[in-house]
């Protein structure tokens, strides 16, 4: 037997004793079917192989950061240490957020957002000089909150 | 050594030299198109990949490169002809934005960013102006300021900071 020919058998040998069987240290593309109670997914894989996962936990990039992910994401699940029952979620494909929170749970403000000054609803003591002379007396604003909205911002973060 | 064991060495080596596809590789990110890289990777077996998809850490975060840096490629069900970048190493954004579902993206706001307002109307001045002679009288009237009313954000997070 020729050496190459001998190498195609070994290899045909190795594909036919390992190559279909799925390979749980890979990453493997998966669509988000919904999001449970406790931040982990039901997903179902491209790969028929891995088919439908429940419970996947979210591995994320950044701790101390969580999501609410919308249906239909695309997410590669991988497996902790190439084992089938510990699927984790990671590494996405943009789009798919519909939540994300570092820590606290009060929304950032963004330019066009409105803001709201509170002014002095009583008379406000006020004193002036005109060309006539000086005066003293009081300014009354109405007491109805005065709304305005953010002017600027980052030039390289931006927020939906 | 036989003849066989040669063979059977050799052929265990070549096996062995093959790109392992379940790993992760080193690369310089070449070019930049939205959510795709042209990357040359450290690992010369790998070589060079074209159209690369960006997976990052966060679902709905989408980037500009500013400088470019290194990431490693990894391959979806360990299938060379499906590489992805993800893990950065060194490079800067240009800009970056967190999309959700709100529509529009609008730049995050800042401690020490500008807001506006206009002031109210019906603002009602009352008063007693003192001439340099004679006596005082009194004033009254409405007053409007078509300056705009200037703040500053005043406080904002801790621990994001942009």
């Amino acid at each position: 037997m020729s050496l190459e020919r001998l190498k195609a058998s070994l290899a045909k040998t190795v594909d036919a004793l390992v190559g279909r069987r799925l390979d749980y240290l890979a990453f493997y593309e998966a669509r988000v079917i919904a999001q449970n109670g406790d931040g982990s997914l039901e997903l179902r894989a491209e790969d028929a192989r891995v088919g439908d996962l429940s419970h996947v936990a979210i591995r994320l990039g950044i701790p101390g950061v969580t999501v609410v992910t919308t249906p239909g994401a695309r997410v590669l699940v991988g497996f902790e240490g190439g084992d089938p029952q510990r699927p984790i979620a990671s590494f996405w494909s943009a789009g798919g957020l519909k939540e994300l929170r570092f820590g606290g749970a009060a929304g950032v403000a963004r330019v066009g957002d409105p803001v709201q000054f509170t002014l002095p609803g009583a008379p406000i003591p006020i004193t002036g000089v005109t060309p006539a002379g000086p005066f003293v007396g009081t300014l009354t604003i109405p007491p109805t909150p005065v709304k305005g909205k953010i002017t600027t911002g980052s030039a390289k973060v931006k927020a939906g | 050594m036989d003849r066989l064991s040669l063979a059977l060495g050799s052929v265990l080596r070549s096996l062995l030299r093959r790109v392992d596809y379940t790993a992760t590789y080193r690369a310089r990110v070449i070019a930049a198109r939205g959510a795709y890289v042209d990357v040359r990777c450290d690992e010369a077996r790998v070589g060079d990949l074209v159209d690369v998809p960006l997976k990052l850490g966060i679902p709905g975060v989408a980037f500009t490169f500013d400088a470019l840096g290194a990431v490693l490629i990894a391959f979806e069900a360990a299938d060379p002809r499906r590489p992805y970048a993800t893990l950065f190493d060194g490079g800067s954004f240009g800009t970056l934005t967190l999309m959700g579902e709100d529509g529009a993206a609008k730049s995050l706001a800042r401690v020490g960013d500008v807001a506006l307002a206009a002031w109210p109307n019906g603002m009602v001045l009352q008063a007693t102006l003192t001439p340099p002679s004679g006596s005082p009288y009194p004033i009254a009237g409405a007053i409007s300021i078509n300056e705009p009313l200037v703040g500053v954000v005043a406080a904002g997070s801790g621990s994001v900071k942009g």
